[in-house]
């Protein structure tokens, strides 16, 4: 029952010395927001892309010329549905172009409209159908710098050699979208290839197989499957699974993290102003203070336990304000400002749902990480003074 | 009689501020408790929106024009992937997400498609 009393008296020790209580916490929250807003939104990325990979296709065929991703011919994905194991096979154009006065870059998707899922509950208005217009799906960013609307109409922005075509937008990706649609413009396949001008290429082809099959299938495409060009250059096919997928997505959010250690370096380099304000400048207070507890009565650990229960509860009012600032800045706000120092490719105003996703382990470390960093500061001090007689501390601290 | 009440207003004053502490790490748990619950909706349109691409879209860029690889590798291929080294750290490339150095004016990518 004594120590709980003393340990309130840790309280009563953050009341007394309010200025170094709000550095200590402000410092605190300086190392630690960024450090969970950029933690948060890889969690969130990291969810969004386990869907890209599980619910995506089996195995992506590309074609393969100077040892870069190139497009296939159209009739590959015959072939390819041709062979056995496979129980589907679509093939998707992917590319960039320029739209708008401004030259806005927009990512057009074409698949065929016979392929498409039902009707998607994020998405305002309706998806293409397969017919001779060039009907257009908007993503919400790509819509709201564009000023579209469900029903507008687009003039020719682009070249073909039969000719130009006003184009309808049909529908509009809705904010609840994932992050990629936000500039994209899903089209039929047949649109796409009269957007690029290229009427019998797909970029790849999305092959579905029977359970098991995977690593046999892709291959048997590699072995089998490579076209002649008209001038006899040779085309070859490169295969992506989803086990490989799965590892270069590992990968790819190592190098995140790598980059990531580099800024928490940044944040670190900030905390320890804490180390310094609880322990340097705050100094001759806690002296004069751990002289008088010693004076009174008080034995050491007394007064390091009073020390540590003040810096346990500075970090954890630290931490839980990060954490409280980024869920409402990043969930309520959306990352206004903020998520653009993220994702690049974002405006101020993202129009896109920021993926985010607060996980319980890099916010128990964070904690766990800004206590030490504070407790490192005042423990030592502390115990360096409560070992010295109480008369010569106060005298020496005036 | 004045120092007895001092105490009080001294002791209730440090249960206040205990309670108020306590109320914000139990708010932050809370907030990421709930948070799961929270994205399911917008875990299960993710899904929906995979089904519809067939797959697209693994990076954090939201378009080409930047880093095609950081859009989706899957459209590059994975020798393609442009990473520096930086002293002290992991690989890294400027035009990847959680960079708080934007890259320079007119400097293109590597892993630019065209």
């Amino acid at each position: 029952m004594a120590w709980l009393e003393i340990a309130r008296t840790g309280v009563t020790s953050l009341r007394l010395h309010p200025w170094r209580s709000t550095a200590t916490v402000a410092c605190v929250l300086a190392a630690l927001g960024p450090y969970l807003a950029g933690i948060g939104i890889c969690g969130g990325l990291a969810v969004e892309a386990r869907h890209s990979i599980d619910d995506g296709a089996d195995l992506y065929v590309t074609g393969r010329q100077f040892g870069r991703s190139v497009p296939v011919p159209l009739e590959a994905a015959e072939e390819i549905a041709a062979l056995p194991g496979v129980t589907d096979a679509v093939p998707r154009i992917v590319g960039k172009m320029n739209i708008g006065q401004e030259r806005h870059s927009a990512v057009v998707v074409g698949l065929p409209a016979d392929r498409l899922q039902p009707m998607a509950p994020f998405l305002d208005g309706r998806l293409f159908s397969d017919n001779k217009a060039n009907e257009l799906v908007v993503g919400s960013a790509l819509a709201s710098r564009l000023k579209l609307k469900v029903g507008s109409f687009i003039p020719p922005f682009y070249q073909n050699r039969r000719g130009e075509h006003v184009s309808n937008v049909v529908g509009i990706f809705s904010f609840e979208a994932p992050l990629w649609q936000a500039n994209m413009l899903f089209v039929s396949f047949d649109t796409a290839a009269r957007l690029f001008d290229q009427p019998n290429r797909a970029t790849e082809v999305l092959v579905y197989c029977r359970a098991g099959t995977q690593e046999e299938l892709a291959r048997s495409i590699s072995r089998k499957l490579h076209w002649s060009e008209p001038d006899g250059s040779r085309l070859d096919v490169r295969v992506t699974g989803r086990a490989e997928l799965n590892s270069l997505w590992a990968s790819a959010a190592a190098h995140r993290d790598g980059v990531f250690h580099l800024h928490w370096m940044l944040a670190v380099s900030v905390a320890i102003l804490a180390v310094l304000v609880t322990s340097a400048f705050g100094s001759t207070q806690r002296r004069s203070e751990v002289g008088i507890l010693k004076a009174i009565g008080w034995r050491t650990d007394e007064i390091l336990l009073r020390s540590a229960v003040e810096s346990l509860l500075l970090s954890l009012t630290g931490a839980s304000l990060a954490v409280l600032l980024n869920w409402l800045w990043l969930r309520g706000l959306n990352g206004y400002g903020i998520a653009r120092l993220f994702l690049p490719s974002l405006g101020v105003d993202p129009q896109v749902r920021v993926p985010f996703r607060l996980f319980p382990v890099p916010i128990v470390l964070g904690v766990l990480l800004s206590w030490i960093v504070v407790t490192s500061g005042s423990l030592y001090a502390t115990w360096r003074t409560a070992m010295t007689p109480p008369g010569s501390v106060l005298r020496s601290s005036g | 009689m004045t120092a007895r009440l001092k105490q009080a207003v001294r002791r209730s004053t440090d249960d206040i501020l205990l309670a108020a502490i306590l109320g914000l790490c139990a708010a932050a748990a809370l907030a990421v408790a709930t948070d799961p619950a929270m994205t399911r909706a917008q875990q299960e349109a993710a899904g929906q929106f995979q089904r519809l691409m067939h797959g697209l879209g693994l990076g954090c860029h939201a378009d080409l024009a930047c880093c095609a690889w950081q859009f989706d590798p899957r459209l590059m291929g994975d020798e393609d992937a442009p990473l520096d080294f930086v002293a002290g750290s992991d690989i890294f490339n400027p035009w990847h997400s959680l960079s708080l150095f934007p890259p320079a004016d007119g400097l293109t990518d590597i892993a630019q498609q065209d």
